[in-house]
């Protein structure tokens, strides 16, 4: 049985209740209604991620749902990301930050997750100045701040 | 980074550390994000130059304070910065072992020389007071702070101490609960060091000695003038590798709680004997679980600390982890039966009776039939009343 979508900017997009339900706000609020034609309204996401999103929930639709680790500890969980979702995450910076945030409203877990692996994984291996240009931010430090905090940091600095 | 802490936790937990020195310097909002996961942990620092860095670091701080303590106005000498421990140490979570600190704080080949003033307080000699203030300026939320093996002057063991520190006041006292002592030793001027640190043990609440060291007297006294809290005890340890404590030293433990110790628990290696023993049914009174791993309270010993310890509430001599190798002390059933001097064969109620929840002690005598005799049964109820019963039954 479908499900209506609407996005922030009143796109419709139907899909299976199943792919929906990837999503466990919206899994909730279906058990919350109960059966319904109603559209459901996600006021926080934009038609263009939403449609990432779906995308995403289209392929995975079939998962077994992730029982989340509390124990492990996150440092040594791997980074690797599997084929399709590293080809799905290859967006610009601002849709990988949309979509996290995005798939922190609908809680899903797995996208999430994947998000923060990207950016992770992006950051690896970069300079200060090769993450400002990864991530389109304005250095406001001045020199001499940053010079002070290169020093303060030397314990932890590769070399 | 997002500025959202659930999301920015989940992306700076995937960060390795120097990872996140190099997030650290992309800007403002960076920095105020990555921070406190970049200085989290302080411990497993790999890397010669990363390691004279922190050493310099730790130094230079401490060098800092001490130019600070010496201007008799506590002003702030106008040249020195902001010490870094000082600025950060409210983030550090985790610090290094002491071995670990030693090697970080020793330059890794002695012919490199280091500047001597700096170096002044942190030489091979090992941990001095002037260390462990160090240490404990590492954080005013530390959650716990592990000593251990401590290498000193003299090739020499030192102190090895489980802590759990949760603020630091001016004045440092360290507020742990748990106090281990293992492999401690003298060493020259090491009186005072001990004495430093029993005043500062006010709160611990559990004391766990694993064996025989020469700060013993230092220590009972300790318990007695600075550990008010302190009520319960754990003697010697189950391992190898651990000198015996000695009759003396346990007598002198057991003897040193101002308020009367309410758990004790004395292991197989420590040696209990008659002073230990003496010193223990002083303790009767107030105490409240009794775990012996040791063979050497006859039965009268047991009848008589059931007979006349009114707040017991757990009696263990048996220890499942070496029961094989011993052969516990066990009550015989007529002593127990003998509660009652009328032999009216009802038992006369023991002052425990009321508050003892675990008894799991080795009865023997036990006639049955069906069994052949002088066999040996672990009982282990709920409730004593139950095993009178079986004694009642039996009889």
């Amino acid at each position: 049985m479908p499900v209506t979508l609407v996005s922030l900017d009143n796109e419709n997009y139907v899909v299976d209740k199943e792919v929906a339900e990837r999503s466990i706000l919206i899994k909730n609020m279906l058990e919350d209604v109960g059966e319904t034609d109603s559209p459901i309204p996600l006021p926080n996401v934009t038609s263009t991620v939403l449609k990432k999103v779906i995308e995403y929930c289209e392929h995975h639709r079939n998962d077994p749902i992730q029982v989340p680790d509390e124990t492990d500890d996150p440092r040594k969980r791997s980074n690797d990301i599997e084929e399709w979702d590293m080809k799905f995450m290859q967006v610009d910076q601002e849709m990988l930050f949309e979509i996290i945030l995005a798939a922190n409203y609908l809680d899903i877990k797995p996208l999430l997750d994947v998000g923060c692996k990207t950016v992770a994984n992006i950051i690896k291996g970069k300079t200060p100045e090769e993450i400002r240009k990864a991530f389109n931010i304005v250095n406001d430090f001045t020199p001499e701040e940053e010079a002070q905090i290169r020093k303060e940091n030397e314990w932890a600095e590769d070399r | 980074m997002l500025d959202i802490p659930e999301l920015d936790d989940m992306i700076c937990q995937r960060l390795e550390r120097r990872q996140l020195a190099q997030c650290s310097r992309v800007n403002k909002q960076w920095h105020r994000i990555v921070t406190p996961y970049l200085w989290r942990d302080v411990s497993s620092i790999y890397g010669y130059y990363q390691r004279a860095a922190f050493r310099s670091m730790v130094l230079e701080d401490y060098h800092i304070q001490n130019l600070q303590s010496q201007d008799p106005n506590g002003n702030m000498n106008p040249s020195c910065r902001l010490p870094l421990l000082s600025k950060y140490s409210p983030l550090i979570r985790k610090i290094p072992s002491l071995d670990g600190l030693m090697e970080y704080l020793q330059p890794p080949n002695k012919s490199i020389r280091q500047p001597s003033q700096e170096l002044e307080n942190a030489q091979d000699n090992g941990l001095t007071v002037h260390d462990l203030y160090i240490l404990s300026r590492c954080s005013s939320k530390l959650k716990k702070l592990t000593f251990r093996g401590v290498v000193t002057n003299v090739e020499d063991e030192g102190p090895e101490e489980d802590e759990e520190e949760e603020e630091r006041e001016p004045i440092i006292r360290l507020k742990h609960k748990e106090l281990i002592l293992s492999r401690y030793r003298e060493w020259d001027d090491s009186t005072e060091f001990w004495r430093w640190l029993w005043k500062r043990c006010g709160r611990v609440e559990i004391l766990r000695v694993y064996d025989t060291g020469e700060a013993v007297e230092s220590l009972a006294d300790g318990i007695l003038n600075n550990m008010p809290n302190l009520r319960e005890i754990h003697l010697g340890r189950s391992d190898q590798y651990h000198m015996d404590l000695t009759d003396g030293d346990i007598a002198t433990l057991l003897s040193s709680c101002l308020y009367g110790w309410r758990v004790v628990e004395i292991k197989h290696t420590a040696n209990f004997r008659e002073a230990s023993k003496a010193a223990l049914f002083k303790l009767f009174p107030t105490l409240e679980v009794l775990i012996l791993g040791n063979d050497d309270l006859k039965n009268e010993d047991l009848v008589l600390l059931l007979s006349s310890a009114p707040k017991l509430q757990e009696l263990v001599t048996l220890d499942d982890g070496y029961y094989r190798h011993r052969n516990p002390t066990s009550i015989r059933a007529d002593l127990l039966i003998d509660l009652d001097p009328d032999k009216t064969n009802t038992l006369r109620t023991w002052p425990c009776e009321e508050s003892l929840k675990v008894l799991k002690v080795v009865i023997s005598g036990i006639g049955r039939a069906d069994l052949e005799k002088q066999r040996r049964y672990e009982i282990t109820k709920e409730n004593s009343m139950i095993m009178l019963r079986i004694i009642n039954w039996t009889a």
